[in-house]
């Protein structure tokens, strides 16, 4: 199983770290870099990215130039920065970036239009590999341990947002959102009550944890 | 209604001549009347006498009694003067009865001699009195002869009216002109009095819409003039004064725009880890560090909101108290305060002055020499060598260098360093803690002394800071 592997060029220790560690947990690989032009110099040898997550004010070479060189190789670019005038998010999207992602962001925000970014690049897996899981997200099919599990199609799609978002949890009003829709008028029970199919069903009652007063983490350390 | 004030002062002015004038031709023209027409009676007061006497004395000779009409008729034939009437008076009883003896004028006599009645005017050893027919003018003298016979003699003084006709129109029109001429005078004369005012009412306007550099040019030795230099002085204080507050309001700006700015990356750290230890099972050692981050970007914040605080404090304060001091003070706090840093890095700081004083704030300026070595430091390699060096220059103000031989400042980046948040290298001074601040509180703190600063760097070589007198010059 490949993992997609995500370039980041953030000066800020403390921003790069945190970048680092969270998309570690949610199932990236990745390469830091302090300095723009460091990472344009290593980028020569090794361009195998699927993302990259580029600061704009950075020493050595400035996020903009930095994708300049990411261009020609397909890479979508996400821009992080602190400058929330129109003239630089003009400046990254007509250059050709993803998305633009003002400071200070939410960490859950940025993986899911990463995700987002992945899935239009066709960059995601169809299948995701998460404990003794198998989940196929093309054909909407459960396999525990080869056995094939059935699941209710809200009970599904609840398990792919868990599963994407591995050790992170979730806020009820969060998963209602994510799974069904803005719009839906439901309440939160909705959500307890399909985690416990999914509990039962697939026995993840250790591993779906209820962090109290948060929400639902699927819960896959090893990674 | 609003008139200029030219006009005004014109139409004040017209009015004051022209009144003058006329009163001037009023009391002169009486002077002339009175005296022509003195000199006037008087000539025809002494024909008239003259006359009379003459005809008194040939009446005396001809013993001319009550009933000698004939007589008296013949001699004034004689006398061929015909603006004489004579008439002779019959009184009977309270009735007024005259006869007509000589009569050659135009004039009804009996009329005429009831118009004048008795009430005359004495004038010599006659009674006088005007007379006006058809639009001519008489002077009548009356004599009498024994009270029987009344002479009525009558001399045309037309001409000395007409005479004094014309002297009025001829002092009314001088008057006009005289008028006419000091109005165009004071009119050619007020306008370019009143010119420098027109001037500085366009500059008035003109910084009322904002034109803070507006002069006027005013080289006029009166009121005027010196108004117009006061307004300068005044134009000048509020252009600085403006000035100085839009600065002082631009840098807010600023500060306020890169302090936002500034405090999104310690926000994102701050609420990025507290976000990652509430949502993900962390592992101790990843917990650990992010606690660790979450501190060091509070601390950071604090520091920040701490310098901010200093500058907008500074910016504020209206004045700073100065005392002398000697540059060995001002450079032993330094070397005090910098021990730690230096020994970190094991620079050696070199000292290098001669007795120099300053007048200055110690602590603030101390700040100052803090900062400048602490980037010093920041540049330099471990083991390298900083100068603190204070000299005298040509006008006798003492100057202060910080001389490094460290990493340099790109000649691009030069005159942004002074902003306020700027850093060379932003990941390094970051790691060193720095919030970029630094240099920004030097220079505001060096305008307060009155003194500046002046950046020697070469990239590679080192860097060399000058703080020298605002009056230094180079």
């Amino acid at each position: 199983m490949s993992r997609n592997r995500v370039l980041i060029v953030e000066d800020e220790e403390a921003i790069g770290r945190l970048l680092t560690m969270n998309l570690k947990m949610a199932g990236y690989e990745t390469v830091w870099f302090q300095d723009g032009q460091e990472a344009v110099d290593s980028f020569v040898k090794d361009h195998r990215f699927d993302l990259a997550l580029l600061d704009v004010m950075v020493p050595g070479m400035d996020g903009f130039a930095v994708m300049e060189f990411l261009k020609p190789y397909g890479i979508p670019v996400i821009f992080l920065t602190a400058k929330d005038d129109i003239n630089s998010k003009v400046q990254g999207l007509s250059g050709g970036a993803e998305d633009y992602m003002v400071k200070p962001f939410e960490m859950l925000e940025l993986l899911l239009r990463m995700e987002k970014v992945l899935a239009r690049a066709n960059k995601t897996e169809d299948i995701l590999h998460v404990l003794n899981m198998e989940i196929n997200t093309i054909e909407h099919s459960v396999k525990q341990n080869g056995a094939e599990v059935s699941l209710k199609p809200m009970e599904f799609e609840l398990l792919v947002v868990l599963a994407k978002n591995k050790n992170r949890a979730i806020s009820r009003e969060n998963l209602l959102r994510m799974v069904w829709g803005t719009d839906y008028m439901g309440e939160t029970r909705t959500v307890d009550v399909h985690i416990g199919q999914l509990r039962k069903k697939l026995k993840l009652g250790e591993q779906i944890k209820t962090v109290s007063k948060l929400g639902y983490r699927l819960e896959d350390v090893e990674g | 209604m609003r008139m200029k004030l030219k006009t005004k002062i014109i139409w004040i002015s017209c009015l004051a001549v022209l009144s003058a004038s006329l009163i001037s031709d009023i009391v002169i023209w009486n002077i002339c009347r009175i005296s022509l027409t003195r000199e006037t009676y008087e000539t025809v007061y002494r024909q008239v006498y003259e006359d009379w006497l003459e005809l008194r004395q040939q009446l005396d000779l001809a013993q001319v009694s009550r009933q000698d009409e004939d007589v008296v008729l013949y001699y004034l034939k004689e006398k061929q003067n015909d603006y004489v009437i004579c008439m002779k008076y019959l009184g009977y009883g309270h009735m007024m009865v005259w006869k007509e003896i000589f009569n050659h004028t135009c004039i009804e006599s009996t009329d005429f001699v009831n118009e004048l009645g008795w009430n005359m005017e004495s004038y010599g050893m006659m009674v006088y009195s005007g007379y006006e027919l058809e639009g001519k003018r008489y002077l009548v003298f009356r004599t009498s002869y024994q009270s029987d016979y009344y002479f009525y003699w009558i001399t045309d003084i037309t001409y000395l009216h007409r005479r004094l006709k014309q002297l009025a129109l001829r002092m009314l029109a001088i008057t006009g002109v005289l008028t006419v001429v000091v109005s165009l005078i004071l009119y050619r004369m007020i306008t370019r009095a009143l010119k420098p005012l027109q001037e500085l009412e366009v500059s008035t306007q003109a910084i009322a819409e904002g034109d803070y550099a507006r002069r006027t040019q005013v080289d006029q030795q009166d009121e005027i003039g010196s108004l117009a230099e006061h307004f300068n002085q005044m134009a000048e204080a509020v252009e600085i004064r403006t000035r100085r507050i839009e600065e002082s309001e631009q840098r807010k700006t600023l500060f306020m725009g890169n302090l936002t700015h500034e405090l999104k990356t310690p926000l994102t750290a701050i609420s990025g880890y507290a976000d990652t230890m509430l949502m993900m099972k962390l592992k101790p050692s990843e917990e650990e560090e992010a606690l660790s981050y979450i501190q060091s970007e509070a601390d950071r914040l604090e520091r920040l909101s701490r310098k901010m605080m200093q500058l907008l404090e500074l910016d504020q304060k209206s004045e700073i108290e100065m005392e002398e001091h000697s540059v060995r003070e001002l450079f032993a706090a330094v070397e005090q305060s910098c021990r730690q840093i230096l020994r970190d890095k094991d620079i050696r700081l070199i000292i290098n002055e001669h007795g120099e004083r300053l007048r200055m704030d110690l602590d603030l300026m101390t700040d100052v020499m803090v900062n400048l070595v602490d980037n010093a430091v920041k540049a330099s390699a471990n083991g390298g060598e900083i100068i603190l060096r204070a000299g005298t220059d040509e006008q006798g103000y003492t100057c202060l260098q910080v001389e490094d031989y460290g990493s340099g400042i790109p000649e691009d980046e030069r005159e942004r360093i002074l902003e306020p948040f700027y850093m060379v290298d932003k990941s390094r001074s970051r790691q060193h803690g720095g919030a970029g601040l630094g240099l920004a509180l030097v220079k505001l703190i060096l305008e307060r002394h009155g003194m500046q600063m002046k950046i020697e760097s070469e990239v590679g070589v080192g860097t060399r800071i000058s703080i020298y007198n605002m009056f230094t010059k180079r």
